[in-house]
């Protein structure tokens, strides 16, 4: 009895097995046999659809049978997405115009209002792809999704797609912090050139105030002199960060027309505007701000300061001459950040291995290493006292700083 | 147009890339030879010595730099025009190209159009360089 009741359970174990086994071979194969026969579509289709790319004239009907159905469909789609990684100019216009033309456009927006977040934002990135201006109102809505996923896709569609009515929505969408990461809208308008310029100073006006301040910013990411004198006007707000970020957008964009206005952004009440002042003089590498940023060496705010002296080695050989005077003035703040600027950079090192050699240079290396000495400021100096590969130049550096003890301990 | 008689060596691992420009250059009339990576295209340009090639900069076992090294060090293939197409935009990558002897740099996405009158212009370059006498041709060699 019992073995019957095994062969039975075995039997009917072998069975499931069996048909399980055959079922899984039947859904491979049939697997297989559509993506053969998608293949075979494909290459069939490809020739046609890549001479229409490559073409300036002529419908999508010239080049491949239409209309185009069902598996089909979807090939050509696939393959006129797959060229917009590759392909700019008339070919990409081209792109844009079949894929319109084949619906694609049309049933992806209508996907961006599926209930699933997940298709809408797979949507949306097609749209981009796609670059169609006819979804920019819909994208456009879909900034305010209540998935971030998809705000954040349909953000870099508008992006892709670029115009002055996608860059708008992207716009608007700085003066919404909550909804929106400023980072990542500021990367995408990054992006976009010309267009996000012109339509950020044209906007600008009307945004909130921290949107003015990272519009400012993506202005400075963009780079381009012709914003220049916008960004300047914007030294004279009254908001200090409005200042503040004007400041380091001009030393972004480099332009060095802006140095005298930065001059000027370097008497302003409040620190931060005067330290982007001095980062962005420096950037902007125009020597007859010197002396400006020498002054700044002796600002009550220690970023200031360090900006200043950061400055004045990225203005080169005047900056350097610069920072070596103002180790005799009588600011003690300037002095110290003097010596620091000097030590980071590796200048200090440089005057010590000069210290032995016969000529000017030597002459001035031992007035900067006494000075510093002098100074107090010895830490450095005394480990290249024990540690440099030259004897003479250990001698000597000892010398100095024994001569400047009693000095470093009144005077420091 | 003479340039259309021409034979152009695309050098691309990615298939859409390699497949486009196969395309559009066979439809303009030029003879085309495809390699899917260097090591291919180094030999197809040895064994066919073609006008002109088009490569990669990114590719498995020898990259674009490479190839452009290996065919200028050639004796015979150093006269054949390289066009770099490639996604890498950063201009320290295109000053090598260039250093390296590349006669022009393409950066992806491109127009097709704007890529085509390089083609021409590249292959016109040459031919204007083999017309010229060996007397002018040895003194450009020395400059």
């Amino acid at each position: 009895m019992n073995e019957k009741i095994l062969l039975i359970v075995v039997g009917a174990v072998g069975l499931v097995v069996i048909s399980l086994t055959f079922s899984i071979l039947l859904m491979k194969s049939w697997r297989q046999g559509r993506i053969t026969r998608q293949r075979r579509k494909r290459r069939a289709i490809e020739p046609g659809l890549l001479r229409y790319l490559g073409s300036r004239e002529g419908a999508l009907e010239r080049f491949i049978p239409m209309p185009v159905e069902g598996s089909l469909r979807a090939a050509v789609v696939e393959l006129l997405l797959e060229h917009t990684s590759i392909l700019k100019g008339e070919a990409m216009e081209r792109i844009t115009s079949a894929l319109e033309q084949l619906g694609m456009v049309r049933e992806e927006i209508g996907r961006l209002r599926s209930g699933s977040a997940w298709r809408r934002a797979a949507a949306a990135e097609r749209l981009g792809l796609a670059r169609s201006p006819l979804a920019v109102e819909p994208l456009a809505k879909r900034l305010e999704d209540p998935d971030e996923e998809v705000r954040l896709r349909a953000g870099r569609a508008l992006g892709q797609i670029r115009g002055t009515l996608a860059v708008r929505p992207l716009i608007a969408a700085l003066s919404e912090p909550s909804r929106w990461s400023t980072m990542r809208v500021a990367e995408i308008l990054s992006n976009m050139g010309s267009e996000a310029e012109e339509e950020l100073i044209r906007s600008y006006p009307d945004l909130a105030p921290k949107a003015r301040v990272a519009a400012l910013d993506i202005l400075g990411r963009l780079r381009r002199p012709g914003s220049a004198s916008f960004i300047e006007q914007r030294l004279r707000d009254e908001d200090p960060d409005v200042r503040a970020r004007a400041a380091h957008a001009l030393g972004q964009i480099g332009d060095p027309t802006a140095y005298r206005s930065l001059l000027e952004a370097m008497q302003d009440p409040e620190w931060p505007v005067r330290a982007m002042a001095a980062k962005a003089l420096g950037r902007l590498r125009v020597p007859d701000s010197a002396p400006a940023l020498a002054l700044r060496l002796r600002d009550r705010q220690w970023w200031v300061r360090s900006n200043s002296a950061q400055a004045l080695i990225e203005l080169g050989e005047t900056g350097t001459r610069t920072l070596l005077d103002v180790l005799d003035s009588p600011d003690i703040y300037a002095r110290h950040q003097a010596v620091l600027m000097l030590q980071q950079t590796g200048l200090v090192d440089r005057y010590v291995d000069q210290l032995c050699r016969a000529d000017e240079e030597a002459t001035l290396a031992r007035r900067v290493v006494s000075r510093i000495a002098e100074m107090g400021r010895v830490d450095r100096l005394e480990e290249l006292s024990r540690v440099h590969r030259f004897e003479s130049v250990r001698e000597t550096l000892a010398g100095i700083l024994r001569k400047a003890a009693p000095a470093s301990g009144a005077r420091a | 147009m003479a340039e259309r008689s021409a034979s152009v060596l695309v050098i691309d691992d990615d298939p859409i890339t390699l497949t486009f420009l196969s395309n559009l250059l066979g439809d303009k009339g030029y003879h085309v030879l495809k390699a899917v990576d260097g090591s291919e295209g180094l030999d197809l340009a040895r064994r066919h010595r073609p006008d002109l090639i088009l490569s990669d900069l990114v590719m498995p076992y020898h990259d674009g730099f490479e190839i452009l090294g290996e065919l200028k060090r050639d004796a015979i293939l150093k006269a054949i025009p390289v066009i770099m197409v490639s996604m890498r935009d950063k201009e320290q990558d295109i000053v090598r190209g260039f250093d390296l002897g590349a006669e022009d740099y393409i950066v992806k996405p491109f127009g097709a159009h704007e890529l085509l009158a390089r083609v021409r212009r590249a292959l016109r370059a040459a031919r204007a360089g083999e017309a010229l006498p060996a007397s002018a041709q040895a003194e450009l060699a020395k400059r």
